[in-house]
C-alpha cells in the first residue's frame, strides 16, 4: 500500500511516569513495554485513572517519561518536543480553533509547513471530501454538530498525513446512534490511509470493534495484549475477564492438567476448561463462565438453581440466579417467545465449557 | 527524594529550554521583574536596614507624632474599607437584585473612578462642601472643614468603591437562585434568606473587597496632600520627606512602616480569603432572581444609591463646570483660559510626556502580563507560583514605596569596579531624561491587572486547544501568537485599557521620578491644586478623561471586543 505502511512502529520500554512529589507521588504509568507494529489500530482500554491518557500523552509528547524509552521507528524520540513528532492527536474535546472556520482549522497545520496555497486548498479540499464537510468550509465550529465538529477534528489530524494517529476518547461526547456511526467511520478511513493509530477508550464495545489489538491496563500497569477475541475469550486476568463483558467466576480445584486443558471440578462436575499458562495442579482456580455461556432449562439435571431475579430486554432475558450459595449472571440471547423463567422458580442450569476458562485465584 | 525532585525541576527547565522563543519569553519576564520590582524591593530593604536606619525606627516608636500617624493610616485604611465595601454591596445588590429604573446610570456612576485622575473627585469635594463651598457655605451657610479624616473617608470611599462594587456585582450575579428557592421551600422569608442564605455565601467577597480597599486606602497619596490637612498618614509623610526635607533614609524607613501592613493584608486577602470562596464563577446559574417586592426595601435602597450616583455625577460635573469657569463658586464666567493654559501654556509639555509614556508602556504592559498568565497557567516549571507573585507586588506594594524603591535603584548608574553595568535611569542626569524610570514604573503598576484578567480567561479555554496546536507542528511561540492570544482577546483589551487609565493616572510611583524632561500630568495637577489654581487642574482632569477615553475608543476599533471588560477589571484588581 503507501509509504505509511512501512513507517509507524511504535515500541514503548519500560515508560514510567511519576506525578507529583514525595508522599503525593502517583505512579501513573507503571513500567508499561508495548511494541505497535505499522499500520496497526492499537486500542489502550482501562478504567479511568488506570493511565490509558498518560500513556498516550507520553506518545504525543505532552507528558514525557520519568524513566523508559519511547522508539518511532527504532529512533529515540524522548526528547523530541510534541511539535516535532510527526503524529497527530484526536482531542476529546474536539480541540476545535474557535476563532477559525472549517477551513482553517483543516489548513492549519499545512500553513505551518509552508506549503503553498493551491497544495494547502488541494489537500484540504480532499480531506474535506473525504470526511463528509463539503460546504461547511466557512462555518465557524459552534455553528457544527458535535458529529461535524467530530469530522473537523479528524480532517485536521487526517489532512497531516502523520506516522501515527492518537485519539483521546474522540467519541465519548457524541450520542450512542452517532458514536456507531463515527466509530465504523474511523476504522474505515484508518484501513485505508494505513497510519498507525493509537486509541483510548474506556468503552469496551468501541475497542472490541476498532482494534487489531487491544491493551487492557490497569493501576499504570498493563494486564494484557491481544486481539479482540483473545482477551475476551481467554482473558489473563480477573481484571480483564471482569472489566471485557461480564462474567461468573466459580472457585474450583484443579484436579489434572493436560497442556492448556485442565480437568476441573464445577459444583461436583469434572469438566475439561481451557486455561491460563499459569495454571498448577492441586492449585484452587477460578472458572470463568460468561453469562451467555449458561443456558437454563425446565428439565432436571445434576446443575440446579434458583431463580432470585428475572429483567426482560426485549432481545434478551437477564436472570440471576443462586446455586451453592453463589449467584450467577445469565443471559439469553434468543429467548422463545412466552418462555421466561419465573423469579422463585428451580431451573436445571448447563453451561458451555467451550467458552469458559480457567484463571489462577 | 530532594536530589530526584531537583533533578526534575532541572528536567522541567531543560525541556522548556529546548524551546527557545519560549526561553526567551521566560528570561524577559525574569529580568524585566528583578530590575523593575526586586532590584528596587532590596534597595530599600537595604537602606532600610541599616544601623542609621535602625536609630530612626526607635525614634518612630517612640514619638507619640509617629505613631498618630501610624495609627491615623490604619483607622483610614479601616473606615474606608468598611465605608467603600458598603457602598459597593449597596450598588451591586440594586444591580443584580431590585427591579427599578435608571440601573445603567448607577451602574456608569460607579465605574467613573476607573478612568478618574487623583484630585478631580478631591477638588470637586473642596469647592463643593468646603469651608467656602458652594453647597455648604454659599447654599446653607455652614463653614465646613473639609481638610481632614472626614473628607478623606468621603473621597476616597467614592473613588475606590468600584473595586467592591465590581467584585460583589460579580458574586452576586454568580449565585445560583436555586439556593434561594431552596430556601424559601423551606420556610424562610426574605429577610431569613437574605440573612442565612445570600450573606454567608458573600462573606468571602465582602472581606476580600474590605482587605483591597483597606491596601488601596493606605497607600492612597494624592487624596491626603490635598485634603488631608493636619491629619498626616504615612504615604504624605513619606512624600513630605523625600520632597520636602530631602531625607531619602527617612522616606525609605517610613515606606517600609507603610509595607508592612500593605503586603501583610495583600496576602491575606490574596491566598486566604479568596480561596474560601463558595462560588465557582464557572457554572452558569440556572433559573432567574424574583426581583424584591417589599417596597420600603426596593425605593429604600434605590434612593439611597440614587442620592450617592448623584453625588458622584455632581462631583465629576463639577470637574467639567469648573474647567470652564473662571473660579468655581466665586464667578461663573465662562472661559477657555484654563484649556488654554494646559494645551497652549505651561501644562502642554506634561500633558505631551505623560502621554507619550502611557502610550509607551501600555503594549509591553499589556503583552507581558498576557505572557506571564500564560506562562503561569500553562506551563510547569518550578518557581511558577513566585513569578505570579512577584508580578503581582507592583500593585501590592504601595506607590510610594515603589517610587523610593526607583530612586534608590536608578538614581545612580549601577557600576561594578569602575564599568558601568546600568547607567542611572531616574532623575535629571538619567539617561533618556528619566523616560525609562517613570515608563517602568507605569509597567509594573499595569501589569497585575493584565495578569489576572489573563489568568482569569485561560482558565476558561481548554488547554486541548493549544495542544492541538502543538501536535500540528507549532511550537510555543506560534501557539501563542495564532491561537492563545486570539483566543484571550478580551482579557488583552483589558490589560490594554486598563494600562493605560492607570498610566495617565498614576501618582504616587512616579511623582518622585519626574524630571524637567519627563513631566507628569498629575504631578502638574497637584501643583495647581496647592497653589489654589482649581480652574487649570480641573481642566487637566477633564482632558486626561478625554485622552483615557479616546485611547480606550481607538483600542476598541485596534483590538476589538470590549466583551467582559468589567468583569475582567473587577478580578483584575
Amino acid at each position: 500500500m503507501s509509504e505509511q505502511t512501512e513507517t509507524g512502529a511504535l515500541r514503548l520500554e519500560n515508560v514510567t511516569k511519576i506525578f507529583g512529589q514525595g508522599s503525593n507521588q502517583v505512579r501513573a504509568v507503571d513500567d508499561v513495554s508495548l511494541t505497535i507494529q505499522s499500520g496497526e489500530f492499537v486500542t489502550l482500554l482501562g478504567p479511568s485513572g488506570c493511565g490509558k491518557t498518560t500513556t498516550l500523552r507520553l506518545i504525543a509528547g505532552f507528558e514525557f517519561p520519568t524513566s523508559g524509552r519511547l522508539l518511532l521507528d527504532e529512533k529515540d524520540i524522548a526528547n523530541v518536543p510534541p511539535n516535532l513528532r510527526p503524529m497527530a492527536m484526536v482531542f476529546q474535546s474536539y480541540a476545535l480553533f474557535p476563532h477559525l472556520n472549517v477551513f482553517e482549522n483543516v489548513a492549519y497545520g499545512l500553513r505551518l509547513r509552508k506549503m503553498s496555497e493551491a497544495e494547502i486548498k488541494e489537500a484540504v479540499n480532499i480531506v474535506l471530501h473525504m470526511m463528509n464537510l463539503v460546504g461547511l468550509e466557512r462555518r465557524n465550529p459552534n455553528q457544527l454538530s458535535g458529529g461535524q465538529q467530530q469530522r473537523v477534528a479528524l480532517a485536521r489530524a487526517m489532512v497531516m498525513k502523520p506516522k501515527l494517529l492518537l485519539f483521546d476518547e474522540p467519541l465519548s461526547n457524541l450520542d450512542a446512534k452517532l458514536r456507531t456511526q463515527m466509530r465504523i467511520e474511523i476504522r474505515r478511513l484508518q484501513q485505508r490511509m494505513g497510519i498507525t493509530s493509537v486509541y483510548v477508550t474506556h468503552d469496551q464495545m468501541e475497542a472490541m470493534s476498532l482494534s487489531d489489538r487491544v491493551v487492557v491496563m490497569n493501576h499504570g500497569k498493563i494486564e494484557q495484549v491481544g486481539t479482540p477475541e483473545e482477551i475476551y475469550q481467554r482473558p489473563a486476568t480477573m481484571f480483564v475477564a471482569d472489566f471485557i463483558g461480564r462474567a461468573n467466576f466459580v472457585e474450583t480445584d484443579v484436579l489434572a492438567l493436560d497442556g492448556r486443558l485442565a480437568i476441573v471440578d464445577v459444583y461436583g462436575q469434572k469438566v475439561e476448561l481451557a486455561c491460563s499458562p499459569e495454571i498448577r495442579v492441586g492449585q484452587k482456580a477460578y472458572a470463568m463462565i460468561r453469562p451467555e455461556a449458561i443456558n437454563l432449562s425446565s428439565r432436571t439435571s445434576d446443575y440446579m438453581a434458583d431463580v432470585k431475579t428475572a429483567v426482560y430486554l426485549g432481545n434478551s432475558v437477564e436472570y440471576e440466579v443462586e446455586i451453592e450459595q453463589n449467584l450467577l449472571k445469565v443471559v439469553d440471547y434468543d429467548p422463545t417467545p412466552g418462555v421466561m423463567f419465573r423469579e422463585g422458580s428451580f431451573v436445571s442450569m448447563t453451561f458451555d465449557p467451550e467458552r469458559s476458562y480457567l484463571l489462577p485465584k | 527524594m530532594q536530589s530526584l525532585s531537583l533533578n526534575r525541576s532541572l528536567r522541567e527547565y531543560r525541556r522548556l529550554a529546548s524551546d527557545w522563543t519560549l526561553l526567551v519569553g521566560l528570561v524577559v519576564v525574569v529580568v524585566f521583574l528583578a530590575v523593575a520590582i526586586v532590584w528596587p524591593l532590596l534597595k530599600i530593604l537595604g537602606v532600610g536596614f541599616s544601623a542609621d536606619a535602625l536609630a530612626l525606627y526607635r525614634k518612630y516608636f517612640s514619638s507619640p507624632v509617629y505613631l498618630r500617624i501610624m495609627w491615623n493610616t490604619v483607622e483610614l485604611g479601616l473606615v474606608v474599607g468598611a465605608v467603600g465595601t458598603l457602598l459597593g454591596f449597596l450598588f451591586a445588590y440594586v444591580q443584580v437584585r431590585l427591579d427599578v429604573p435608571l440601573k445603567k446610570f448607577m451602574n456608569l456612576m460607579a465605574l467613573l473612578p476607573i478612568i478618574s485622575p487623583p484630585f478631580a473627585v478631591a477638588t470637586a469635594a473642596i469647592v463643593l462642601f468646603g469651608r467656602g463651598g458652594l453647597i455648604t457655605y454659599q447654599l446653607f451657610g455652614i463653614r465646613n472643614n473639609l481638610y481632614g479624616f472626614r473628607g478623606l473617608v468621603l473621597v476616597l470611599s467614592l473613588s475606590l468603591f468600584t473595586v467592591a462594587y465590581l467584585n460583589l456585582k460579580g458574586m452576586m450575579e454568580a449565585l445560583d437562585p436555586a439556593l434561594d428557592e431552596a430556601a424559601t421551600n423551606l420556610g424562610a422569608n426574605r429577610w431569613a434568606v437574605f440573612r442565612t442564605v445570600t450573606l454567608p455565601m458573600l462573606i468571602p467577597g465582602i472581606a476580600g473587597s474590605f482587605l483591597l480597599l483597606f491596601v488601596e486606602a493606605i497607600a492612597d497619596l494624592a487624596n491626603p496632600l490635598v485634603l488631608g490637612g493636619d491629619f498626616t498618614v504615612l504615604a504624605s509623610r513619606v512624600y513630605i520627606a523625600i520632597s520636602g526635607e530631602y531625607d531619602t533614609l527617612a522616606g525609605a524607613v517610613l515606606s517600609l512602616i507603610l509595607l508592612v501592613p500593605s503586603l501583610t493584608v495583600y496576602l491575606v486577602q490574596r491566598y486566604w480569603v479568596s480561596r474560601k470562596s463558595f462560588i465557582s464563577v464557572t457554572g452558569k446559574p440556572s433559573g432567574r432572581y424574583q426581583s424584591i417586592r417589599n417596597p420600603l426595601v426596593r425605593w429604600g435602597l434605590f434612593a439611597v444609591v440614587m442620592l450617592i450616583s448623584l453625588l458622584i455625577l455632581m462631583l465629576y460635573g463639577t470637574v467639567v463646570v469648573g474647567a470652564f469657569t473662571k473660579l468655581f463658586g466665586i464667578n461663573f464666567e465662562f472661559t477657555l483660559a484654563n484649556f488654554e493654559f494646559v494645551i497652549m501654556g505651561l501644562g502642554s509639555q506634561a500633558m505631551g510626556d505623560t502621554s507619550a509614556m502611557s502610550a509607551i508602556s501600555t503594549p509591553i504592559a499589556g503583552l507581558l502580563g498576557m505572557v506571564i498568565a500564560w506562562l503561569v497557567v500553562r506551563k510547569s516549571f518550578a518557581g511558577r507560583a513566585v513569578l505570579d507573585f512577584v508580578a503581582m507586588l507592583g500593585i501590592a506594594v504601595p506607590g510610594t514605596v515603589l517610587g523610593i524603591g526607583y530612586l534608590l535603584a536608578f538614581n545612580a548608574p549601577l557600576k561594578i569596579g569602575n564599568n558601568v553595568l546600568l547607567p542611572a535611569l531616574a532623575g535629571g542626569t538619567a539617561l533618556a531624561g528619566g523616560w525609562i524610570a517613570i515608563i517602568l514604573a507605569y509597567v509594573v503598576r499595569s501589569v497585575p491587572a493584565g495578569l489576572r484578567a489573563g489568568v482569569a480567561s485561560l482558565q476558561q479555554i481548554d488547554p486541548a486547544i493549544e495542544e492541538a496546536s502543538v501536535s500540528l507542528g507549532a511550537d510555543s511561540s506560534v501557539t501563542f501568537r495564532k491561537i492563545t492570544l486570539p483566543l484571550i482577546r478580551p482579557a488583552f483589551f483589558t490589560g490594554l485599557v486598563y494600562s493605560f487609565a492607570r498610566a495617565m493616572t498614576s501618582l504616587s510611583a512616579v511623582i518622585f521620578l519626574a524630571t524637567p524632561e519627563a513631566k507628569i500630568m498629575t504631578a502638574q495637577i497637584l501643583n495647581e491644586v496647592d497653589a489654589g489654581r482649581f480652574g487649570n487642574a480641573f481642566a487637566y482632569c477633564v482632558i486626561l478623561i478625554g485622552l483615557v477615553l479616546a485611547v480606550i475608543g481607538l483600542l476598541y476599533v485596534v483590538v476589538g471586543t470590549s466583551n467582559g471588560v468589567e468583569r475582567d477589571l473587577g478580578r483584575a484588581r
